[in-house]
């Protein structure tokens, strides 16, 4: 007999069901036509008074996020003008009292991406990190970081989170990066 | 000689200006700075066999699709993506069951094009009213289920459906 199986858009978890829920049409309106919202910034190495201008180990605080929010897709641009070998992670890491708080995951959205060359917004959600897979966007923040660290978050924290890139390599000359946003 | 007006300016295609006062027109708004918006609907099949259909997302008549993609994890099975009425109970029956897409292997894929696959809707007819894409003469003002139908064998595993669009009205 054939059956008919629902999304969560009709069924709560959208997992294995064969008839809607008593009220269906009710999901979170977040993946059901909310409006997407965009943050874009830009950090400039290129003037970095240190020696060398990114350090081993330096950790470059790009975007406050919600963990309530969904992200889309990220974007990195950068024109490639960073020390050879260069390589960065992209990941998560706590506010603190004052922007110094520390890692949720290091390495969610990019795991040791060379960015000795130009990098022409490349996709960096999925792929390029630690534990993400494809089926993952459109989750909210927590549950990316419960996907790839499970049972990090029991519920939604209602917290804000940095996005941060950490420097893998000896440092060299520092560059130009714009990092993109787009989530609902 | 005129200058040719884009359907920004005028409701006919390449209309050719000529200086004759004419009604003032209003550019859609949908089509004219609109708010884009996003919808996701995600499935994880527990047994999925080629008599079965499942359904994904809603959409309205007049909503206006830029982009439609599906990504999954490993699972073995090729689907048709298509259209289907409603019902009382999202239980209605098939429209046109490969509109989207038509007997496409999507084991591991990541973001793979959906609107376009079947050749039903072409790249230029993105963002135009659905009931345009289907080739109706007027908007009946209904939604849609968006339905994956197994083509081939069984299958199990997640299925991820994201839509961009725009709607009149903001």
């Amino acid at each position: 007999m054939a059956s008919r199986f629902f999304s969560d858009h009709f069924a709560g978890d959208g997992v294995g069901r064969n008839a809607p829920d008593d009220v269906p049409d009710q999901n979170d309106v977040a993946v059901d036509g909310r409006f997407i919202r965009y943050k874009r910034c830009r950090l400039d190495t290129t003037t970095s008074t240190k020696s060398p201008a990114v350090p081993l180990g330096e950790q470059l605080r790009l975007l406050v996020l919600h963990s309530s929010m969904r992200p889309v897709a990220l974007y990195l641009s950068t024109p490639g003008n960073f020390e050879a070998t260069m390589d960065f992670d992209i990941g998560l890491r706590n506010p603190g009292q004052r922007n110094d708080g520390g890692v949720i995951d290091q390495s969610i959205f990019a795991n040791n991406l060379a960015v000795d060359t130009e990098r022409s917004r490349l996709e960096t959600l999925i792929g390029s990190g630690s534990g993400l897979a494809p089926i993952d966007r459109g989750l909210q923040l927590w549950e990316l970081v419960n996907v790839a660290q499970p049972g990090m978050y029991e519920a939604d924290p209602l917290i804000n989170i940095h996005l941060a890139v950490k420097i893998n390599a000896t440092g060299g000359a520092g560059d130009d990066l714009v990092m993109e946003l787009y989530y609902t | 000689m005129g200058d040719f007006l884009s359907d920004h300016f005028s409701p006919e295609l390449a209309f050719e200006e000529t200086g004759v006062d004419r009604p003032r027109y209003t550019v859609p708004q949908a089509v004219n700075g609109a708010h884009l918006r996003y919808k996701r609907g995600y499935v994880d099949l527990a047994g999925f066999f080629t008599v079965d259909d499942v359904r994904l997302v809603s959409i309205r008549s007049n909503d206006r699709i830029h982009r439609m993609v599906i990504s999954t994890g490993p699972l073995s099975m090729s689907i048709d993506l298509g259209l289907w009425q409603q019902g009382v109970a999202h239980d209605g029956p098939v429209l046109d069951a490969d509109f989207f897409m038509s007997s496409v292997d999507i084991n591991n894929v990541n973001q793979i094009e959906a609107l376009t696959e079947a050749g039903n809707v072409t790249d230029e007819q993105r963002g135009l009213p659905l009931w345009e894409m289907m080739g109706l003469t007027r908007d009946p003002r209904i939604s849609y289920d968006i339905v994956a139908d197994q083509a081939v064998s069984t299958g199990i595993g997640d299925i991820l459906l994201e839509i961009f669009f725009t709607r009149q009205g903001g």
